[in-house]
């Protein structure tokens, strides 16, 4: 009775503390919007003189039509050739020289492309990123060795890993026609089937500053900002016709079971998918699926983690995650190694257990655990300006407005037990698809 | 103070055109001309010229301080956020270091470390870890055991007395054990499933033989299946001592009370241990081409050449040299002849590996079996041009403007600093390190680089490694 009363005590505590804590904001950040419709974001921190500077555009692998699968990551490759002043192969050069590191990735909702330099080269990196904005420039030889590149690309980082084709045949399964059902890369037929206008096509459908947000992590304050961004994107005309994709909504609850066995693995993996609302979709149920997450499956000391790696000994490792960023659907996921000699029958069986187990087990004093855990260490994403880029950055992007950003420990806090509950009931009546990978004897 | 060079490209010099011509009107247009090049043409050196921001280094004022009970640390303060990062190795006490019969010990403390230590057991510990935003983690390298912690700065005596525990009274229960040995079990059958590992432990195993660098680092499974809690300890008593220790701290915190956080952790550490040793490896970079054969999507190739060591005077010039030829970004020579220009491969390497026992040059790219004889063809031929022309002044100007400009990214989070701050004690750069550093770049000619081009690059002494794709095992 009394340690009962102590630990409640601690608790009540621990949420004195986060609510004192929670008048801080997340990032202190700022945003506007120029003229043309590009929206920028500032995230000051003055710890060193460099910047990160990121533009995303909202167009991905999900925007590409039918049988053009790889065309967004294909330009995303030929952004780095030129424009019609810098010249093939010099923007490159241009980086390097000024001593910025730079990339770029493609996602399903997304591309992104960014430099991290000295703040006396943020202005060259936003006159080479705003000029490719608008004045994209290749001729057929660059394409065609693009398209080379991209192809071993493929190879090298999708069909060299012994577990590629179970990740692919897992994503066809649960998203069927939707989209999220193709690979980012386009299959190796379509990235060589791609021809150059596909490429233009879809540039000038999505490549335009009302279709992008602009990121300024650094040493920068909103002033400074506002200027640079208007004096070197604030000429880039907007476009009107990028009509916005739309995604079939998907209605039937199915769920379908996979097993395979192939010669290339030697461990047994588990993978179970659930198609849920996305921030976008659904505000309230986001983040109570995020402390869902939280609580069953993220650390050693989450739930299904002591349950079935240390209690149970049915899997050597368990995690679970939710994306909540998609434009379209979100998406939750178990995926866990199995311990050697559990069959796949006696794991789920398990699994379900331990899953029904947390939700019965969960309650207040245990919820609030969770949360603080969320949000002890949110001040640590204010240290690396890179990373704050990316968080805001990928946050923006799936429509989260600033303040939601910025409150982000209030939006957790505000999860109620009865929340958290009802996104678990959301995941057994939801689109579900699991697989298991096993080793086939010889 | 150590400056910027930027390298400026002469704007074309239009006098004679005028004097040719002699006319008014044409001078006119060539004006016109040079004006419109200007405002519309892409002038980037200008753009940083006319940029709100100047040049400013960041102010890395990095202090030796001494403890009162006598550990020596690198520090530097930083007030941005309330937030403090710990760095610290024990030196020597890497994977390389296992000894024979034991070959995964490290890796399997560094597993178990953080679960459990004095009176709280693993559930207990990782929840208050967790709670207090408390982050802890350990990793055995080849030649080092690394660690490192960072805290809220509210929080850093509890920070401050879990890891004294985790160093003086880790609890390694037996179910803890019997699960972290699980887990490096699995990742050792996962390795064999990947084509790039199982060509690495190839590639190692042919270079080094005997020498415990020739062996997998994730250990072996007879002999982790043999570790158990004594001899876990054992290793814990003979590494974790006072003579192999290196610290670097930074983040909001004073001199003073740093001075009191390490002692704190540390001062309870025995002076000394023991350890086993390992003596230089003895590379044959003039053997033979060898290959191996697995299912892979592509062929992969690994090499290796002789290269020198951090101390080394040559260090600079065989770094810019390198820079030149695989170093940062898609412009590099290699990444140009192989990918840009052929697009035979997603990506092309070759960097100097610092290791202790073995200094080397060591690249590598993957590409289908269709390209893949064409970009070993280019590989080689640029490996012998390297050697015999050397680097052009462009080429050098332009790497040495990277590593000039790049100076202050190192300072972007402050995990980061800290580890920089152990690894300049760990090799000997001294305090200063960080504000001589461009000056060291700047002191390197042309003429260093060449010379260490010549010396290094050399075809005969360039170790080659084929993985050939085959379609089933």
């Amino acid at each position: 009775m009394i340690r009962r009363l102590k630990k409640t005590l601690l608790t009540v505590l621990f949420l004195g503390l986060l609510c004192s804590q929670s008048e801080a904001k997340l990032f202190d950040m700022d945003s506007f919007e120029l003229q043309n419709g590009l929206r920028v974001i500032v995230i000051p921190n003055h710890k060193a003189p460099i910047v990160k500077h990121m533009v995303w555009y909202q167009a991905g692998a999900v925007d590409e039509p039918i049988g053009k699968g790889g065309v967004a990551h294909l330009l995303e490759h030929l952004m780095f050739r030129g424009t019609k002043k810098v010249e093939d192969g010099a923007f490159n050069e241009i980086v390097i020289r000024n001593g910025a590191d730079m990339n770029a990735f493609t996602s399903y909702d997304m591309t992104a492309y960014h430099e991290f330099s000295d703040l006396s080269r943020l202005e060259l990196m936003m006159a080479l990123e705003a000029d490719r904005m608008a004045n994209l420039e290749f001729d057929e030889n660059a394409f065609k060795k693009e398209q080379q590149i991209v192809f071993q690309e493929r190879k090298q980082v999708v069909e060299n890993n012994p577990t590629a084709y179970f990740s692919e045949m897992m994503r066809r399964n649960l998203w069927q026609e939707h989209p999220y059902s193709r690979p980012i890369t386009g299959t190796p037929e379509e990235i060589l089937s791609l021809t150059s206008d596909d490429v233009w096509d879809f540039y000038h459908r999505f490549y335009a500053p009302n279709n992008a947000i602009l990121v300024l992590s650094g040493d920068i304050d909103s002033v400074a900002a506002k200027t640079l961004a208007e004096k070197h994107y604030g000429k880039i005309a907007r476009r009107n016709n990028s009509k916005t994709t739309e995604f079939p909504k998907l209605e039937n609850t199915s769920s379908t079971k996979t097993l395979m066995k192939t010669k290339d693995v030697s461990t047994s993996r588990f993978v179970r998918e659930y198609i849920v609302p996305s921030y976008r979709q659904d505000k309230q149920v986001s983040y109570a699926l995020a402390v869902l997450s939280t609580y069953l499956g993220e650390g050693e000391t989450s739930f299904l983690y002591r349950q079935l790696v240390k209690d149970e000994n049915v899997a050597v490792a368990i995690s679970t995650d939710y994306d909540f960023t998609g434009r379209s659907y979100g998406t939750f996921r178990i995926s866990a190694v199995l311990a050697p000699n559990v069959s796949p029958a006696e794991f789920e069986e398990k699994l379900d257990e331990a899953m029904n187990e947390a939700v019965r087990r969960l309650n207040w004093d245990t919820l609030s655990m969770v949360k603080n855990k969320m949000l002890a260490g949110l001040v640590y994403l204010k240290d690396n300006p890179s990373d704050a880029a990316y968080i805001a950055g990928a946050w923006a992007m799936s429509d989260m407005p600033l303040e939601d950003i910025e409150n982000y420990d209030e939006n957790v806090l505000s999860v109620k037990l009865a929340d958290v509950h009802r996104a678990a009931s959301l995941l057994k009546h939801s689109i579900s698809s699991q697989g298991f990978l096993l080793p086939e004897e010889e | 103070m150590a400056r910027r060079i930027y390298h400026k490209k002469k704007s074309s010099n239009g006098w004679f055109l005028k004097a040719a011509f002699g006319v008014l009107v044409c001078g006119a247009l060539w004006f016109a001309a040079k004006q419109a090049i200007s405002y519309f043409g892409f002038n980037p050196d200008k753009i940083v010229e006319k940029s709100m921001f100047k040049d400013s280094l960041f102010q890395a004022d990095v202090k030796e301080i001494i403890t009162r009970d006598g550990i020596k640390a690198y520090y530097l303060q930083d007030k941005t956020n309330p937030i403090i990062s710990l760095s610290f190795l024990f030196k020597n006490s890497g994977s390389a270091y296992d000894d024979k019969g034991e070959e995964g010990i490290a890796n399997l403390v560094a597993e178990l470390l953080v679960d459990g230590a004095g009176k709280y057991d693993a559930d207990k510990f990782q929840e208050i870890l967790e709670q207090k935003a408390i982050v802890m983690s350990f990793q055995a390298n080849k030649d080092d055991f690394v660690g490192g912690l960072k805290t809220i700065t509210s929080n850093k005596d509890l920070a401050a007395k879990l890891l004294r525990l985790v160093l003086s009274e880790p609890r390694f229960e037996r179910e803890d054990i019997e699960r972290a040995k699980k887990e490096m079990l699995t990742l050792l059958k996962q390795q064999q499933e990947f084509p790039q590992a199982q060509f690495s432990l190839f590639v190692n195993r042919e270079l080094f033989g005997e020498h415990p660098y020739g062996r997998n680092m994730l250990g072996v499974e007879r002999d982790i299946l043999a570790l158990n809690r004594e001899k876990l300890k054992n290793f814990v008593q003979n590494h974790f001592s006072k003579n192999r220790l290196i610290v670097g701290i930074v983040g909001d915190i004073s001199e003073d009370d740093a001075k009191r956080f390490i002692d704190r952790i540390f001062a309870n550490l025995p002076e000394t241990g023991q350890s086993s040793f390992v003596a230089d490896a003895r590379v044959d970079f003039e053997a033979k081409e060898q290959s191996m054969h697995f299912k892979a999507a592509q062929n992969m190739a690994q090499f290796v050449a002789p290269s020198v060591k951090r101390s080394d005077s040559d260090f600079y010039p065989l770094y810019i040299a390198n820079e030149v030829f695989a170093g940062q970004g898609l412009s590099s020579r290699l990444s140009k002849a192989v990918r840009e220009d052929k697009g035979l491969t997603y990506g092309v390497y070759n960097y100097l590996s610092l290791n202790d026992k073995a200094v080397m040059m060591q690249g590598g790219f993957s590409s289908t079996p269709e390209n893949y004889d064409e970009a070993k063809k280019i590989v080689l031929k640029e490996w012998a041009k390297m050697g015999k022309k050397g680097v052009k002044s462009e080429e050098f100007e332009l790497a040495r403007n990277y590593l000039l400009a790049s100076f202050n990214l190192r300072f972007a989070s402050i995990d980061n600093i800290s580890a920089t701050l152990v690894a300049m004690q760990r090799e000997n750069l001294g305090k200063d390190f960080l504000l001589k550093r461009n000056q060291y770049i700047q002191d390197v000619t042309l003429e260093d680089v060449n010379q260490a081009a010549a010396k290094y690059f050399i075809p005969q002494k360039l170790r080659w490694f084929d993985l050939i794709s085959v379609q089933s095992k």
